[in-house]
C-alpha cells in the first residue's frame, strides 16, 4: 500500500512539475513560434516545441524565483502562470490535434522518449547524493535556498562556512532542488535529484528529433548521452553543460544542412540554460555564438545584420527576457561581493598566464587537454579518413560543432593557464569534466560524418539496384 | 602553364587521391605530434583500406570499427552495465526505493561517520552553531561534509560548541566535555 502511494507521488511530482514548465514555457514559446498563446499557425515538431517549452519553462521559474526570493511567493506567481499558460496550450492542442492523428514514427520516437527517460529515472532518484560537488557546491545551495525559504541574502551566501561552495555559481538546478523540496516539505540526500530529472527530459526529446531507424541515430545515442550518463545522475553540472552544448550544435548542424528555422532557435534556446548551469556556459555560449554566427555567414551570400535583426527581433526580445535571470544573478554578485575564486582578468591573472608560458607550465595543460580529448579526435580521424576517401568533400554540417569545439577548448586552456590554483592539482580535479563539452562537440561531428556515410551507402544501394533492374 | 595543364589531365586521378590523402596525412601528423603513434597507422592503414573499398560497400565496416571504438574507449557500455544494476532492482522491487525518496533525512550515510555522529549530537543538545578542532578542520571531507549535513546549524568560529577528536581531549582541558562519541567529542568551550 505504501509503495503504491509513493508511487502515486512520484508520478503525480513528476507530472505536476511537467505541466508547470510547459505552461511557464508557452507564454514565451507560444507568441515567438506562433505570434499568440491560443492559435497553431505554423506547423512545428511538437516535440522540438514541448522541449523548447520546458527548457524556457525551467529558466522563466529561475527568473522568478531570483526577482521574487521568496520560494513560496514564486511557486505561486509560477503556478498562476503556468496554469494560464498550459490552458492555452491545451486549448491549442486540442483545436490542432483534431486535424491530426499520430503517425507510426512519432508513435515510435516517443516509446524511445519514454524508455530512455525511464533508464535515467532510475539512478537519478535511486542513487544518494554522494559525489564531492554535488555535495559541497550544488546541492549544499540548494539545501540553503531550501532553508532560508528564500533565495536572497538570508540564504547565507555571504556565511565564512560556505565560501568553499563556489558561492557564484549560478543556481537554476539548486533552486529547483530547493524548490521540490520546499513543496514536499522535508530534506533528504535522494528527492532533489529529481530536479535533474525535470533538465534532462528536454534534452532527451531534443536528441530524439533526429530519430530514424539508422545507425547514425544509434551511435549519436550512445555516444550522447550514454557515454557520460553517471555524469548526468550524479548530480555534477558538467553532464548537463556537455549535453545542452553538444545539442546545440546538434540542432546547428541540421539548420546548416535542412535550413529549418526552428533548428536555429532551438540552437539559440540550447544555449540558454548553459548561463544557469555552471560558470563554464558563459565560455559555452560564445563559443557556441561564434558557431552560429559562422553557420549563418556560411549559409547566407550576402549576409545583412540589419535585415537579420528586423527580421528576428522577436526570437531576439525573447531570447533577451530569458537572459535577464543570468543578468540579475551578476547583478546580485556584485551587490552582496560574491566573487570567483579564478579572478578571471585581473593583472595577477595576466601575471600568472605570462608565467606559465615562461616556465612551460603550459605544456602540462597541452598534455591534459591531449589526453582527455584523444579519444574522440581518434574517432573524428577515421570517420573523416573514412569521409574523404568516398567523396572529395566533407558535410558541411560538422563545422559549426568544430568551431565551438575548438573556442571552447581554447578558452578551458586559458582558464587553466590563469588559474591561482596549483596547476597540477587543478587539472587532476576538473580536466576530465571541463573537456567533456568539447569531446560531446566531437562526437557532434561524428555523428554528421557518419551520417554522411550512411547516405553514402544508401545511394549506393539505390544504384545498385537501379542497376539489376 | 599548357604543361601544367598538360600535367593535370594526365595525372587527374594520381592528383586526386594526392589531394584526398593531404588531409589524413595532416591529421595523422597531429596524432603523431601529440604521440599517439598507433592511432596515427591506424586512421593512415584504415584509409588506404577505404580507398581500396571506394567503389564497394564498406558501410559495415565503419559500424564495425566505431563499435568497437566506442566499447574499448568510452563509458557508453560501462553506463549501460550501471543502468541494469540499478534500474532493474528499481523497477522490479521500488518499496525501499520509494521509501528513501519520500522520508525526511534519508540517505545520511553518505556523510563519513564522524559527520553522522556530529550531526546528531547538535540535533540532540539543540545547539545554534558549532566548531570543530584543527584536527577536524584540516580534514577538507570532514569539514565540508559537516557544513553541508548540519546546515542550517551553522559552523561558527566564535561558538563555544567544538568538536574534537577523541584523542584531543587534554588538549581541551578547560571545556566541558558534553558527551563523547566514537570517532567524536562534543565540549562546550564558553
Amino acid at each position: 500500500m505504501l509503495t503504491a502511494v509513493n508511487a502515486i507521488k512520484l508520478i503525480l511530482l513528476i507530472s505536476l512539475g511537467l505541466f508547470y514548465f510547459i505552461g511557464l514555457g508557452w507564454l514565451v514559446i507560444g507568441p515567438l513560434l506562433h505570434g499568440n498563446l491560443f492559435t497553431r499557425i505554423k506547423e512545428f515538431q511538437r516535440s522540438q516545441e514541448i522541449s523548447l517549452m520546458m527548457i524556457s519553462g525551467l529558466i522563466i521559474n529561475y527568473g522568478i524565483t531570483i526577482i521574487l526570493h521568496s520560494l513560496i511567493s514564486s511557486l505561486i506567481l509560477g503556478g498562476i502562470l503556468a496554469i494560464i499558460g498550459f490552458s492555452c496550450y491545451l486549448g491549442m492542442s486540442y483545436k490542432s490535434l483534431r486535424k491530426t492523428s499520430l503517425s507510426l514514427y512519432s508513435f515510435y520516437k516517443w516509446l524511445g522518449i519514454i524508455l530512455v527517460a525511464s533508464l535515467f529515472l532510475g539512478p537519478i532518484i535511486t542513487i544518494p547524493l554522494s559525489d564531492w560537488d554535488a555535495l559541497s557546491i550544488w546541492f549544499l545551495h540548494a539545501k540553503m535556498i531550501y532553508t532560508a525559504g528564500s533565495f536572497s541574502l538570508l540564504t547565507g551566501w555571504q556565511h565564512p562556512s560556505v565560501l568553499f561552495s563556489h558561492v557564484d555559481y549560478p543556481n537554476l538546478i539548486p533552486t529547483l532542488a530547493a524548490q521540490i523540496t520546499y513543496l514536499m516539505g522535508y530534506w533528504n540526500e535522494y528527492l532533489p535529484k529529481l530536479s535533474l530529472f525535470f533538465l534532462l527530459l528536454p534534452a532527451i526529446i531534443l536528441i530524439f528529433s533526429f530519430f530514424k531507424r539508422s545507425f547514425g541515430f544509434l551511435f549519436l545515442i550512445i555516444l550522447i548521452p550514454f557515454s557520460f550518463a553517471s555524469r548526468l545522475w550524479d548530480g555534477y553540472m558538467d553532464g548537463y553543460l556537455s549535453l545542452f552544448f553538444a545539442i546545440s550544435m546538434l540542432l546547428l548542424g541540421k539548420y546548416h544542412k535542412e535550413s529549418k528555422p526552428i533548428d536555429l532557435i532551438s540552437s539559440l534556446f540550447c544555449l540558454l540554460p548553459l548561463l544557469y548551469l555552471k560558470n563554464e556556459g558563459v565560455l559555452a555560449v560564445i563559443s557556441g555564438f561564434f558557431a552560429i554566427l559562422f553557420t549563418l555567414l556560411l549559409k547566407r551570400t550576402s549576409f545583412s545584420f540589419r535585415r537579420f535583426f528586423k527580421n528576428h527581433w522577436k526570437l531576439f526580445l525573447f531570447i533577451f527576457i530569458l537572459v535577464i535571470p543570468f543578468l540579475i544573478w551578476t547583478y546580485y554578485k556584485h551587490q552582496w561581493g560574491i566573487t570567483s575564486d579564478l579572478e578571471l582578468g585581473t593583472n595577477q591573472s595576466f601575471i600568472r598566464f605570462m608565467n606559465r608560458i615562461q616556465n612551460g607550465s603550459y605544456k602540462l595543460v597541452l598534455d591534459n587537454t591531449n589526453f582527455e580529448l584523444k579519444n574522440g579526435l581518434i574517432l573524428l580521424g577515421i570517420l573523416l579518413s573514412a569521409s574523404i576517401a568516398v567523396k572529395q568533400w566533407l558535410p558541411k554540417e560538422l563545422i559549426p560543432a568544430i568551431i565551438a569545439a575548438g573556442i571552447y577548448s581554447l578558452g578551458i586552456i586559458v582558464v587553466y593557464m590563469v588559474t591561482p590554483y596549483d596547476l597540477n592539482w587543478h587539472l587532476h580535479q576538473s580536466v576530465y569534466r571541463t573537456l567533456l563539452t568539447v569531446n560531446t562537440s566531437i562526437y557532434v561531428a561524428c555523428f554528421y560524418l557518419v551520417s554522411f556515410l550512411e547516405e553514402n551507402e544508401e545511394s549506393f544501394k539505390d544504384k545498385f539496384k537501379a542497376k539489376a533492374y | 602553364m599548357t604543361s601544367i595543364k598538360q600535367f593535370v589531365s594526365v595525372h587527374q586521378n594520381g592528383l586526386k587521391k594526392f589531394l584526398k590523402f593531404l588531409p589524413i596525412c595532416i591529421f595523422g601528423f597531429i596524432e603523431l605530434f601529440l604521440k599517439n603513434r598507433f592511432f596515427f597507422i591506424f586512421i593512415v592503414l584504415f584509409f588506404v583500406v577505404a580507398l581500396f573499398l571506394e567503389h564497394r560497400r564498406y558501410f559495415f565496416l565503419i559500424i564495425t570499427t566505431t563499435l568497437i571504438f566506442i566499447t574499448l574507449n568510452t563509458l557508453a557500455f560501462d553506463n549501460l552495465v550501471s543502468f541494469k544494476n540499478v534500474d532493474l532492482p528499481f523497477y522490479q522491487h521500488p518499496k525501499q526505493a520509494l521509501i528513501n525518496l519520500f522520508s525526511p533525512n534519508s540517505g545520511e550515510e553518505v556523510y563519513p561517520s564522524q559527520v553522522q555522529t556530529m550531526v546528531s549530537l547538535l540535533h540532540s543538545y539543540n545547539i545554534e552553531t558549532y566548531n570543530l578542532s584543527d584536527h577536524f578542520m584540516d580534514d577538507v571531507e570532514t569539514q565540508q561534509r559537516i557544513v553541508g549535513a548540519a546546515w542550517p546549524i551553522k559552523l561558527e568560529k566564535t561558538s563555544p560548541y567544538l568538536f574534537i577528536g577523541n584523542d584531543e581531549i587534554q588538549n581541551f582541558q578547560g571545556c566541558a566535555i558534553i558527551e563523547q562519541k566514537e570517532y567524536v567529542t562534543l565540549v562546550n568551550c564558553r
